[in-house]
């Protein structure tokens, strides 16, 4: 495979480095101040490269979705829904293909009225659901709905996903 | 003027058919309020006083989603009966009710109510 070079950012350290043209990696590295009170947020960990041409197996439809959502406009639903975000967006399909990569299934992606974008994984049976939800300006939130104890809300930040994940799995 | 919705009726409430859940039932983002409306309440219909046909109005764009008012007092909410028009709508429908209680940052209610949902094929 020939890879011809272009300017990326290095996941781990953040700086400028020297990738190949037909890498994408971590997106959100375009969104600056992801959780700037949190050193240890995902995205200053973790290290997961995409390829823009690889093909998407078990979240296919979801990715398809995402697509269709950035041609949403103003009032999509005809209830004046204002369209989603291109942050919303850009963190969901950030989200979707890393648990691609993790082999979890993501169970729906769904556009919201105030341009934000749902990212709903749920356990095998279903009787387990974590919401992601990724609005505009970055205020994304989750919500997780266990079995039969209390729901829970609270602000999401990238750090807490594989915690939230092992919930859903247990 | 509102009056209480009694706990045993039913009530209907629309969703954007394109983007509902694979199995067809609502998600969290059709009880959701919307901010840029400034809505307050969910609108919802009664349906002991319409039938689906009415208040999905378009089935081509819609899709139709029924809860127990039970369900709805359940997570401590409540629904008035609004008929239509009022003061602040023309619309006709009388029929035209309220959930209550909503706040607009919580996103747990939304998700609850659309799981307590049930979509009705037309």
């Amino acid at each position: 495979m020939s890879h011809s070079k272009d300017n990326s950012i290095d996941s781990y350290t953040e700086h400028n480095s020297t990738g190949f043209k037909n890498i994408m990696t971590t997106a959100p590295l375009m969104i600056p101040n992801v959780n700037p009170g949190n050193p240890k947020d995902f995205w200053r960990v973790a290290s997961i490269v995409f390829y823009k041409d690889e093909d998407a197996k078990i979240n296919k439809r979801e990715i398809t979705l995402l697509e269709e959502f950035k041609l949403l406009g103003n009032n999509w639903d005809n209830e004046e829904s204002i369209p989603p975000s291109k942050d919303s967006i850009c963190y969901a399909e950030y989200i979707v293909k890393a648990l691609e990569k993790t082999g979890q299934k993501v169970y729906h992606v769904a556009p919201g009225p105030m341009g934000e974008i749902m990212v709903d994984i749920r356990n095998d049976i279903g009787s387990k659901s974590l919401e992601l939800l990724f609005y505009p300006n970055s205020k994304n939130k989750y919500v997780f709905l266990p079995e039969n104890n209390q729901p829970e809300q609270g602000d999401f930040t990238f750090s807490l996903l594989p915690k939230l994940l092992n919930r859903i799995n247990a | 003027m509102r009056s209480l919705v009694g706990k045993n009726e039913l009530l209907y409430r629309t969703g954007y058919l394109q983007y509902m859940n694979p199995d067809g039932s609502a998600t969290s983002r059709t009880f959701k309020l919307r901010a840029n409306k400034n809505e307050t309440e969910l609108s919802v219909d009664v349906a002991s006083l319409t039938i689906p046909t009415k208040s999905i109005k378009d089935p081509l764009k819609f899709a139709l989603y029924e809860i127990r008012n039970s369900n709805v007092l359940e997570l401590g909410l409540q629904t008035l009966h609004d008929p239509l028009p009022n003061s602040e709508s023309i619309i006709d429908n009388p029929a035209h009710a309220v959930i209550i209680g909503i706040d607009i940052n919580d996103e747990i209610i939304p998700a609850q109510l659309a799981r307590a949902s049930k979509r009705i094929e037309i």
